[in-house]
């Protein structure tokens, strides 16, 4: 079952890698801040596979905490793995952006500021899981909650308030050589984003059911 | 922010200055492949080393029932 789903992931990332240098080198050059807005094509993605992380997350974590199924809570574990390594890549890509767009490599305004406060709250749920003790599982399932309501904050930051990010109108608006290149990449980050996430939640079931194991040969 | 937007001094500008772009592109780029395939390979890891613990404790399981 793994191995199935190992392949496509494998098959998604090699397709992307090689098709993904060909197709952002042949998209335009844009006009004010010329070839390095080329890194566009693989930061917003990331934050893209990083946002439907984080809402499978709180949305399970809300299920884990009202029903108590555990097969939610192992969902939110592995979506919040997902959501630290691609909003990682975000917060890494963005400032290598920034430095030639903007000549800084960081800037407190509301949208960065406030990625890196979600993104620091995620990494936070995976530390109380891993080292909170008995009844963490709970306590960081009420952290991912919280931390998924402020991800609309952070998508409309840009909108609402004043701040050097490009607006959210910039996707809906691109020009068709830049429109196909932004959603194969899209897709590409979206569908691996996908199956890490699935191979990942299997790996917490087999960690339960080695628990489970354990607890057999115990008795 | 709004230090950026004041000027506070003006600074003539120099050729060969200009921050090359390339290089960025680059590092971002492989930056983002790096993590995912690290990522994945520890992820593989973890999965094996789980697969291999279950099928020991199964077997130990095995070996007790009468």
């Amino acid at each position: 079952m793994i191995r199935k789903l190992f392949m496509p992931c494998l098959a998604a990332a090699a397709g992307l890698i090689v098709l993904a240098p060909w197709l952002i080198n042949g998209a335009p050059v844009e006009s004010t801040m010329g070839f390095v807005q080329k890194i566009f094509y693989f930061h917003v993605p990331s934050w893209m596979v990083m946002f439907l992380a984080a809402f499978v997350c709180g949305i399970a974590s809300a299920v884990y905490l009202f029903s108590g199924r555990p097969g939610a809570d192992r969902l939110a574990s592995a979506a919040a793995e997902v959501v630290a390594v691609f909003g990682l890549i975000g917060l890494v890509t963005g400032p290598l952006w920034g430095r030639k767009a903007w000549g800084v490599w960081w800037q407190w305004d509301a949208r960065l500021t406030l990625s890196l406060v979600v993104w620091l709250m995620f990494v936070g749920y995976l530390l109380l899981r891993r080292y909170g003790g008995s009844g963490a599982n709970k306590l960081a399932a009420v952290l991912a909650m919280f931390a998924t309501l402020n991800m609309p904050f952070v998508y409309w930051s840009v909108n609402v308030w004043r701040t050097v990010h490009p607006s959210t109108a910039v996707v809906t608006t691109l020009g068709p050589g830049m429109r196909t290149t932004f959603w194969w990449c899209a897709i590409g980050f979206i569908t691996l984003g996908t199956l890490i996430l699935a191979v990942r939640t299997r790996l917490e079931t087999d960690q339960a059911r080695l628990d489970d194991l354990y607890l057999k040969l115990e008795d | 922010m709004f230090s950026l937007l004041t000027t506070q001094e003006l600074v003539p500008f120099t050729p060969g200055e200009v921050l090359p772009a390339a290089p960025l592109v680059m590092t971002a780029y492989a930056f983002a492949w790096l993590v995912v395939f690290f990522y994945m390979r520890s992820m593989w890891r973890r999965l094996e080393r789980v697969e291999r613990d279950i099928a020991s404790a199964t077997r130990q399981l095995a070996e007790r029932r009468p």
